[in-house]
């Protein structure tokens, strides 16, 4: 190894190096010691927060009954499980909204305005069209909080495709604007009244297994396993990672890149607005004011199903997965901060914050590997042994 | 009359100094090439612990000490701002995570960690606790005298009826902008932003100037959360507080779009949003009678404002004012 002393630069010693696609195990792996050590951190933080009259038992089990339901209490497991549900699937449903837009690499971070306008537009319906025929009404208001969504999102995506305008601060915007919307219609409905009430009955959406909001379950899922394949096995979708991966290669093969951009947007915006319009026809009856942060229209969904769809790498499964970890979180703190005061007001968005924390910092292993100094010294003088031999 | 129109604009310039901080800020991070969606989470944090801080002191002492209350007060805001900040940093620029999703994330944090602190603050049951000291002292406009007539007034309440906090603003955005035009540390930062790889073969540190800019950046930013509890909420923390400074986060996102990244026009467009946003509350100046529901409407004006800037500066092209070329981009320097 004589060469090594002729290096005036001396080798680091640690660098980073980029790795291919990573295997399956390594994902897995990867993120499960990402979870393992967002658990240490957040029994820590529960255990400090606590002062030691909280155990940890105690606490993961009430999260647990805040998001299942009390073990063997079938009354208290299927109203726990079928809230999770629900918002689960809202969430998965955002988040496969959002897939084909990120797999372009197009940032729609505009899902809540996406929303908001769908759930609107619905609402309008419900509220000013009540007396139409119930099969005609219903048609109605999928079709118009479909297209609203879908305006909502062409917008940016038209000043995108053909002026090239900063898309992630565009859509950014749209949400604000879109709220402000619902805020006016909000105020005028509600008149003198403190609060909006619910529409009337005969305006709700069809109940299914004897929940309201059973049609959006099923309707949420059947669309993340059609975005599945749509992304995966049909031309558009080949069409949306060629652009995403690089818009030249695409122009080159002679995709129209500003087409596949604004036909993205529309199908990302429209999800979101049926999102939102099946939120307001079949589950909350009603619209809310934008500074109430308990049940509106988008429950916030809009942004955590930006960090939803990126974690999951726009794998429908994995979305799931992230969908369920969140709603845990969510609903698991919650009820976390109902049995102990310490953790009543924001210890929830805190553990929420840990834990992607460190998925996010944790993919970085799944992408590069650290190379340390001797061991990568060792390697070549492997290599060097080998050539000495061969010849 | 005039008296309307004076409170507007004192209204005005009051809301436009909680997002000139955050927008500082936020411009500062954007020149690195960092576009740091946690800005608002981040003011939330500087919030929570300027004020808290500030807070546990005045409580705790006899007599107070003016110094050292707004000293506490601001200290604490801008370091565990930047440390979120750093933390930011640590996940972009370090470990190569996305930037929306890494600041969204940082967003939902920071409210929930000040909400947190704060209720630790709080007595049980009680739901507004006032650092009233400490309010008194961002709150004292300046001892300036212009004799008593119509104009002296004016000119007096409009330019010397504020706390000390707007003219350490300005201060910041001008020292901003010459230090981003004028000095070669400025240069290197804005090499940064617009393409980290020349900068990277020219021999700038492009990670020592992101974390920086960064965690600097974030301080700025925590600063206009505490100023929004000392002064512009009188001085009040509650849980719903933190929902506010969130919401007026994202305006502070917004006008760095607005000013085209020049930390000069914060100063003006910073006080025309403020103007927008109180709009709703002061239209009866222009002859105009609105109901509640309208005026929802009126707040979205700031918005549209922005997304207008953001698309003629787009068709125009305008090399000057564009965003930093390489924002939101993580900076790998094997990857060509």
């Amino acid at each position: 190894m004589t060469d090594s002393g002729k290096h005036a630069v001396k080798e680091p010693f640690v660098r980073i190096a980029k790795r291919g696609l990573p295997s399956p195990a390594l994902s897995i792996g990867v993120r499960a010691a990402s979870l393992a050590v967002a658990l240490l951190i957040c029994s820590i933080y529960i255990l400090i927060v606590g002062r030691g009259e909280v155990s940890l038992g105690n606490a993961f089990s009430q999260m647990w009954n805040g998001t299942f339901g009390i073990p063997g209490n079938a009354r208290s497991m299927r109203i726990m499980m079928w809230d999770t549900a629900i918002y689960a699937a809202k969430l998965l449903c955002v988040s496969v909204a959002l897939a084909p837009a990120f797999k372009m690499k197009f940032w729609n971070i505009g899902a809540e305005g996406q929303i908001v306008m769908g759930g609107l537009a619905t609402a309008i319906i419900m509220h000013d069209f009540g007396d139409l025929p119930k099969p005609l009404m219903l048609v109605l208001m999928l079709v118009v909080c479909v297209i609203c969504g879908a305006i909502w999102g062409v917008i940016p995506a038209v000043f995108k495709a053909y002026w090239g305008t900063n898309e992630t601060l565009f859509t950014l915007m749209m949400n604000y604007v879109a709220m402000k919307i619902m805020d006016y219609f909000y105020n005028m409905w509600k008149g003198k009244l403190s609060a909006l009430p619910t529409f009337p009955k005969e305006t709700w959406f069809p109940s299914l297994f004897d929940h309201s909001y059973g049609w959006n379950i099923v309707i949420f899922i059947v669309l993340a396993i059609l975005m599945y394949f749509y992304l995966k096995k049909t031309k558009q979708g080949y069409e949306i990672a060629v652009v995403g991966d690089s818009a030249n290669t695409a122009r080159y093969a002679g995709i129209n890149v500003r087409k596949v951009i604004i036909r993205t947007m529309a199908i990302s915006g429209a999800i979101c607005g049926l999102c939102g319009g099946l939120t307001v026809a079949a589950q909350n009856h009603s619209i809310a004011y934008s500074a109430e942060a308990v049940h509106t229209v988008t429950s916030g969904y809009g942004f955590t199903a930006i960090i939803v769809a990126w974690l999951a790498n726009f794998n429908t499964l994995g979305m799931i997965l992230i969908a369920l970890l969140i709603q845990f979180l969510e609903k698991g703190t919650g009820q976390l901060g109902n049995s102990f005061p310490a953790f009543a007001v924001g210890a929830g968005n805190v553990m929420i914050g840990i834990v992607l924390f460190c998925i996010i910092g944790g993919a970085f292993f799944m992408n590069y590997r650290l190379v340390f100094r001797a061991k990568t010294r060792s390697k070549e003088k492997e290599k060097t042994e080998v050539r000495d031999s061969d010849a | 009359m005039l008296s309307t129109i004076l409170s507007w604009i004192t209204r005005a310039i009051l809301f436009g100094v909680v997002i000139m901080f955050g927008a500082m800020g936020e411009t500062l991070t954007e020149k690195s090439g960092n576009m740091n969606l946690g800005t608002p989470g981040i003011m939330c944090i500087g919030g929570a612990f300027g004020f808290g801080c500030t807070y546990l002191y005045e409580m705790n002492t006899d007599n107070p000490n003016a110094f050292l209350s707004i000293a506490i007060a601001l200290v604490c805001a801008f370091v565990i701002s930047a440390l979120a900040g750093t933390l930011f940093c640590l996940l972009t620029t370090t470990l190569r995570a996305n930037q929306n999703v890494t600041g969204l994330a940082m967003t939902i944090f920071g409210s929930g960690l000040a909400k947190f602190f704060g209720m630790f603050i709080i007595p049980s049951g009680v739901v507004t606790v006032k650092a009233v000291f400490a309010n008194k002292l961002f709150t004292k406009s300046m001892p300036v005298e212009l004799g008593s007539g119509k104009v002296a007034t004016v000119i007096e309440e409009v330019f010397f009826g504020h706390g000390f906090m707007l003219y350490v603003a300005i201060v910041i955005a001008i020292a901003m902008s010459v230090f981003l035009k004028r000095t070669r540390a400025g240069l290197n930062l804005r090499a940064v932003g617009e393409n980290p790889a020349t900068a990277d073969a020219a021999g700038i540190s492009v990670t020592k100037y992101k974390y920086l800019a960064t965690s600097v950046g974030a301080g700025i930013a925590g600063l206009g959360g505490a100023y929004y509890i000392l002064d512009y909420n009188y001085g009040g923390w509650s849980t719903g507080a933190a929902g506010g400074i969130q919401a007026l986060g994202w305006l502070a996102v917004a006008l760095v779009i607005f000013a085209i990244w020049r930390p000069l026009n914060l100063i003006w467009g910073s006080f025309l949003f403020g103007l927008c946003y109180w709009l709703y509350n002061y239209i009866g100046v222009f002859g105009v009678r609105m109901t509640s529901a309208q005026s929802a409407l009126l707040e979205a004006i700031p918005y549209l404002v922005t997304i207008l800037v953001l698309i003629i500066s787009s068709i125009h092209k305008k090399r000057e004012n564009q965003p930093p070329a390489a924002l939101g981009l993580a900076y790998f320097r094997e990857e060509r």
